[in-house]
């Protein structure tokens, strides 16, 4: 028969940027693996386009190709108020971060992969001897030495499994909603002052005009234009508005309007985004006998960084070291993998000596986004 | 937030609805999102049915209950979170399902 009956050393569920990103590192050293996406394409498209910084990647796979929108030339900080705005420019002569659009980057981190299989769905772990041993997908079994979870922002399974304590509570949650808008590459060119491949990321603050924790964001694609909005749960909900009214009223302001004019809506999407791990929130249980938490569901996310994937990467990164000693030592009970967490705390965690530092550098955004009455 | 007037302009897209045209679903006969009514008819404020990206969820004043529209999630996640009774039980749609990114 097919792939389907063979075992795998290693199954990944989700091949989103973290999914990906370890199966490549895990086959690069000889792992059988296989990937289970419920999608029929790798990644959930929850957003159109993002900032990567390219070293993120080039650390990892040495030089790399990256299917580029525009590179970030320029970041900008918008605060607005009711009728005005302060902005504020950064040059970039470093050629280092780049905007990508969504669906070519996860084809991109997917390419020339044959372990992953789509449309499969994981509703289950089989567990027995409290270890981890397979997974359940429509219906099958499939077995293994180790499975990853890398199931994403919304994570079902972790909570499910009883890996994460309770949903994240509404204060602790950004909602998003996000569209991109087409436009042609002279008027974006024009609108923003760019030339040739040039673009720019900017950051929208917007808790002053709205009277809510939360932020905004503009890419600038090739040819068209994404604009998000985010607004704490917690908020949006005391103020009892739809997000996308919101949003329609963040288009009409003068720092936006004139720069998405005539433009045509050719997507609209939402997701969630937690303040998690990184802000002293609790980190979910990472390790288990037989399975590790990577990625999103991790908690690990940093919300107010520019390349949203760079903690997705790290902790791919961590756990494929830890899988590779595990192999070594055929052991892949929790005493093995736990060095992954280990991992994970010296190395992505905000250390607690440096704690207070570590959130001064970080204040500044952060205060900027929180709404403190 | 001000209560500006939002100037609709022809072939201009504003509402969810109108957003919601441009987005690409293969709906599953079956519902991925299931709620408790019981705990929805004790519920004042229905904040589901106002912060819900995609309106999935209506108040039906004639049968005095919560119906949802799953055909049109945006699989965000928010409603678990939002629900403050936990009466929203959420699940991926079946794989193949759902919303399609194209
Ligand atoms: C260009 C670009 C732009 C981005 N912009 C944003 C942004 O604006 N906002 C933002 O929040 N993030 C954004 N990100 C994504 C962000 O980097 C990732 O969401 C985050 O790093 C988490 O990665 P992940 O691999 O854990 O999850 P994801 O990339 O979300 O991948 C998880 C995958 O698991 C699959 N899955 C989930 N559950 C199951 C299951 N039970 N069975 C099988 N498959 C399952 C999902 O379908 C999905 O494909 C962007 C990424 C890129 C590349």
């Amino acid at each position: 028969m097919s792939i389907d009956t063979e075992k795998a050393e290693v199954i990944i569920i989700g091949a989103g940027i973290a999914g990906l990103t370890i199966n490549k590192l895990l086959s690069n050293k000889g792992f059988k693996t296989r990937v289970l996406e419920k999608a029929l394409k790798p990644g959930s498209r929850n957003f159109y386009s993002g900032v990567i910084n390219q070293d993120t990647y080039e650390n990892l796979f040495g030089k790399i190709d990256l299917p580029i929108e525009r590179l970030v030339r320029e970041t900008r900080f918008y605060t607005l108020q009711s009728n005005s705005f302060d902005a504020l420019t950064s040059r970039h002569t470093q050629e280092n971060n780049f905007i990508v659009s969504s669906e070519l980057f996860y084809s991109w981190l997917a390419k020339e992969n044959k372990t992953i299989m789509y449309e499969s769905l994981v509703t289950d772990l089989i567990v027995r001897d409290h270890k981890v041993c397979g997974v359940k997908v429509n219906g099958e079994e499939y077995y293994s030495n180790l499975v990853v979870i890398a199931e994403g922002l919304n994570p079902l399974l972790t909570k499910r499994q009883g890996l994460r304590k309770g949903e994240y509570t509404q204060d602790q949650v950004f909602l998003f909603v996000e569209e991109s808008i087409n436009l042609s590459s002279n008027s974006i060119n024009e609108r923003f002052n760019l030339q040739n491949n040039d673009g720019v990321a900017i950051r929208l603050f917007i808790n002053e005009l709205f009277n809510v924790s939360g932020f905004g964001y503009l890419y600038t694609n090739k040819k068209s234009i994404t604009l998000g909005l985010g607004i704490l749960l917690s908020d949006l909900i005391s103020a009892g508005t739809n997000l996308n009214l919101f949003l329609e009223e963040l288009k009409q302001h003068p720092a936006i309007k004139p720069l998405i004019l005539g433009g045509t809506i050719n997507s609209y999407s939402s997701y969630t985004l937690p303040i998690g791990a990184c802000y002293g929130k609790p980190l979910p249980r990472l390790c288990v006998d037989g399975c590790l938490v990577i990625g999103g569901a991790s908690s690990l996310i940093d919300p107010f960084m520019w390349d949203l994937s760079r903690n997705a990467v790290l902790t791919a990164k961590y756990a494929s070291e830890a899988i590779i000693k595990a192999k070594e030592l055929n052991d892949y009970s929790l005493k093995t993998l736990s060095s992954y967490e280990k991992l994970i705390k010296e190395n992505i965690l905000p250390k607690e000596s440096s704690d207070k530092k570590e959130l001064n550098k970080l204040d500044n955004t952060y205060n900027l986004i929180m709404n403190r009455k | 937030m001000s209560k500006t007037k939002i100037k609709k302009t022809e072939n201009q897209i504003t509402t969810i609805e109108e957003k919601l045209y441009i987005v690409d679903f293969c709906p599953d006969i079956d519902s991925h999102i299931k709620v408790n009514q019981d705990l929805c008819l004790i519920c004042k404020n229905k904040d589901c049915t106002k912060f819900c990206p995609s309106n999935v969820f209506a108040w039906s004043d004639v049968d005095e209950q919560i119906i949802i529209t799953y055909e049109n999630c945006l699989e965000c996640g928010a409603c678990r979170m939002g629900c403050p009774y936990e009466a929203i039980e959420y699940k991926h749609p079946k794989a193949g399902f759902g919303l399609v990114s194209n």
